[in-house]
């Protein structure tokens, strides 16, 4: 007799862990979050690992990173559907990073990183700052100009990038790169504090994107911002959450990324001269790129007309995979807000009265407008996408950034 | 000072800003109004075209996404918190919060290109990209023009300080056209929030500025005044194109100057004109527009010469300059008029350029002179057919041309 229902496979075990592993690092990152006002500073040593041992230690500031790094993870965790070994290897790798005060276990732990980065998707990518400026801290303030150069033309160069994107996980990445250079550019200028900072936003910002992209792809078929649009319809949580990340990402105030901005800006003022003119420089481009990057890719992701049938057909993401978004959206929420805890309830403040006395009564419907288009055909209900601007098109006056083959190319052409 | 007494300053503040906005508006409304030869409105116009706005009812296209009525309270509630923070940031100079003044003016911008994005139309999606490109040059305007009057703020001096103003502030007051127009379909109150939005950024700008030119330089008001009609005749003179070029470039210098404080002016007027002829060489070499890189190419060798102080031939190169673009405009793009502007003898541009190159001593002498060498072989080598002068206007390219060689021969009948 042949079978006629459906066979229930036995559920993986690391699909069921993943969720757990998630609770408890976010759980982790709570305590770790209050025992940085609470606990002393402390080190251990581990002798017996490496050849002169390991040394583990907190200092001042890198606490506050790691309680950011953890809801990362946690998300990381909650969302990613495979590699989830791979992830896991990376939060410890990245902790030991973080941790040690030994070169041996450092550079071990950063290349561990480096390795499983690939498979580790966006926890990796927003790791990225905290390990480099964990290898950077140690610079010693007479040779900081290097950093600062590096920095302040990573800044730069990523938030170009970022705004000629052709998808959203080449966005993520550029804004794992940009936050990079800005902490290398904190500390160039001597200023460990707002390096934290930038990979603390980096660490609110980075995963959020990163799943954006990683779930848009799933639902779509595609992270294309030119095949995208309209995904706010279908997916309003989603698209909320996903501004959440886009928001950080573009330094605007009260955001996490805004309070790297602003750190690395009044000390760039304060110190005046040279130095502080080119971080100045660096600043206002990297400032200005950010916001045209993430205004292009929320706008062409989540609003407007969809630009494809199946950005139309798109549904609502997975209850997990909005609770991982929502872990470090509210955590990057709650830390901008505690940096500036006026300017927030200024803005609220001011948010609800203009909401009370401007919305009178509910808007009227309005009929779709073609532009003097023809009518778009019946299998294409949300319009011609032909007729609306695509990510390429939105990003068309601003010069392409320089690519590793046009480089290679041009030196090439140079030596014949 | 108490938070009480900052609050009542700050909405004092408002409240006058606000009046003032109407006034800017109804300024515009009015100079408007006698440019296109039409009736002058009444004064309180813009009052009763923002009341009628107000009782209109709000629509919603039908592919806006359910952000679509968050966006202008977002945008008027940000520009209002930055107008909130102005009257701090005048009474507690040089040191103010900057960088969240800038954040709030970038989060409104934000919002009004969203918001153009949000109905999904071929049209208003081109105005967002034209909207989020003008973003980008504003947002790194402002914060290298007002950065350098925070710096210049500091240690008030004659020529640099007044140099500053005189760039910084025309430079900031540039960025004002960006972002006038209402954004998306809109209409009834959200219309309204967006243009009362556009009336507090103009007037919070053009508050800035004029505070700035008030409260560092009591005694020397006129030039803070002098410095806003420098960028009245940029804003209205200039066409569109060129403006965030011109104003981008006035920032840079602000910033040089007032970071080079150590550096005598003289030297960062060399500098700049060193720079300001390479950058006419290269775009001489990348064939961009020739006569304006010959342009940029003398008008580098003019800087340098005042730097050295040689005012007599500096002068003499910008009328010389001034002549050969007449020539030019009024003849056509022939061999004569790009001659003159290579600084060719016997127009007048020669004799200016001899001066400066003989008197700049052997090392700068000899770059200025191999500068001006290379551009005029890279101007004339591809010169057109003299066919492309135009008949009709020959005689008063050739009289012109005369009054260029005149000015040529002038020097050396004045030494002699």
């Amino acid at each position: 007799m042949p079978r006629t229902g459906r066979t229930r496979s036995k559920p993986k075990l690391v699909p069921v862990l993943a969720p757990v592993l998630a609770g408890i690092l976010a759980a982790a990152s709570c305590c770790f979050a209050l025992a940085a006002w609470l606990v002393p500073l402390w080190s251990a040593r581990l002798p017996a690992l490496g050849p002169h041992g390991i040394v583990f230690a907190t200092n001042a500031g890198r606490e506050n990173l790691i309680a950011c790094l953890l809801p990362a993870a946690a998300a990381g965790l909650l969302a990613a559907r495979t590699g989830h070994a791979a992830i896991i290897g990376l939060v410890f790798a990245v902790g030991v990073a973080l941790f040690a005060a030994d070169p041996y276990a450092l550079f071990f732990a950063g290349l561990f990183a480096l390795l499983l980065i690939p498979r580790a998707g966006p926890f990796g990518w927003a790791a990225l700052p905290a390990v480099l400026s964990t290898l950077a801290l140690p610079i010693p303030p007479d040779a900081s100009l290097a950093p600062l150069l590096v920095g302040c033309a990573t800044l730069v160069l990523a938030g170009w990038h970022a705004c000629a994107a052709p998808n959203l996980a080449h966005l993520a990445r550029s804004v794992a790169i940009g936050f990079a250079g800005m902490a290398l550019a904190a500390i160039g200028l001597g200023n460990p504090a707002a390096a934290l900072v930038a990979a603390e936003a980096a660490a609110f910002a980075v995963p959020v994107l990163g799943i954006v992209a990683a779930e848009i792809e799933i639902a779509t078929g595609t992270c294309s911002l030119d095949w995208l649009g309209g995904l706010a319809r279908g997916m309003p949580r989603f698209s909320a959450l996903g501004f959440g990340g886009c928001f950080f990402a573009a330094l605007l105030p009260p955001g996490p990324g805004f309070h790297a901005f602003r750190a690395v800006l009044e000390r760039a003022i304060a110190l005046g001269g040279g130095v502080g003119a080119i971080i100045v420089l660096a600043l206002s481009v990297g400032f200005a790129l950010n916001g045209f990057a993430m205004v292009r890719a929320f706008g062409l992701t989540c609003l407007g007309r969809p630009r494809s049938l199946r950005a139309a057909a798109a549904e609502e993401a997975s209850r997990r995979t909005l609770t991982a978004l929502a872990l470090p959206v509210m955590a990057g929420f709650v830390f901008g807000i505690a940096h500036a805890p006026v300017a927030a309830a200024l803005l609220a403040a001011l948010f609800l009265l203009v909401r009370r006395f401007a919305t009178r009564a509910g808007p009227v419907e309005l009929p779709p407008f073609e532009a003097g288009f023809a009518r778009p055909p019946s299998w294409l209900p949300f319009g011609d996408p032909a007729t609306q601007i695509t990510g390429t098109g939105f990003a068309s006056s601003l010069p392409p950034p320089p690519r590793a083959a046009r480089v290679r190319a041009w030196i090439q052409a140079m030596r014949r | 000072m108490t938070v009480a007494l900052r609050i009542g300053i700050a909405i004092f503040g408002l409240a006058i800003l606000a009046m003032l906005g109407f006034v800017a508006e109804l300024a515009v409304v009015r100079l408007r109004a006698v440019a296109a030869g039409g009736p002058v409105p009444p004064p309180a116009q813009p009052w009763h075209d923002l009341v009628k706005t107000t009782r209109k009812r709000r629509v919603r296209p039908e592919f806006a996404s359910p952000l679509h009525p968050l966006w202008p309270l977002a945008a008027c509630a940000a520009t209002a918190g930055a107008t909130l923070l102005l009257p701090d940031a005048l009474l507690r100079q040089p040191v103010f919060d900057l960088p969240l003044l800038l954040g709030l003016l970038a989060l409104g911008r934000a919002a009004r290109v969203l918001a153009a994005l949000d109905a999904g139309e071929g049209a208003s999606g081109r105005h967002a990209a034209r909207e989020a490109l003008a973003g980008v040059w504003a947002d790194a305007i402002r914060l290298l023009a007002l950065v350098a009057l925070v710096l210049a703020a500091r240690a008030p001096d004659d020529l640099r300080h007044l140099a500053i103003l005189f760039l910084a502030i025309p430079a900031a007051l540039a960025t004002l056209s960006a972002g006038a127009e209402v954004p998306g379909d809109y209409a009834g109150p959200d219309r309204a929030l967006f243009v009362t939005e556009a009336m507090l950024r103009r007037v919070l700008l053009i508050a800035l500025a004029l505070g700035y030119a008030a409260i560092t330089t009591i005694p020397r008001l006129e030039a803070g005044g002098a410095a806003i009609v420098l960028a009245a005749a940029l804003a209205w003179g200039l066409p569109r194109k060129w403006r965030p070029r011109v104003a981008s470039g006035m920032a840079f210098m602000a910033l040089a100057l007032a970071a080079g404080r150590d550096v005598p002016v003289e030297s960062v007027a060399i500098g700049i004109g060193i720079v300001t002829m390479i950058l006419g060489l290269v775009r001489l070499w990348r064939r961009q527009v020739p006569v304006e890189a010959a342009v940029l190419v003398q008008a580098g060798v003019a800087l340098a010469g005042f730097g050295i102080g040689i005012d007599f031939g500096g002068w003499l190169i910008l009328v010389g300059i001034a002549l050969a673009r007449l020539a030019v405009a009024l003849g056509g793009d022939g061999v004569m008029g790009r001659a003159a502007l290579a600084g060719l003898p016997p127009f007048g541009l020669f004799a200016g350029d001899y001066l400066v190159v003989r008197s700049a001593g052997l090392p700068l002498g000899a770059a200025l002179g191999i500068g001006l060498a290379l551009g005029a072989v890279l101007l004339l080598v591809p010169a057109a057919p003299a066919s492309t002068i135009r008949r009709e206007r020959r005689f008063a390219a050739f009289a012109v041309l005369i009054l260029l060689a005149l000015l040529g021969l002038a020097p050396t009948l004045v030494f002699r």
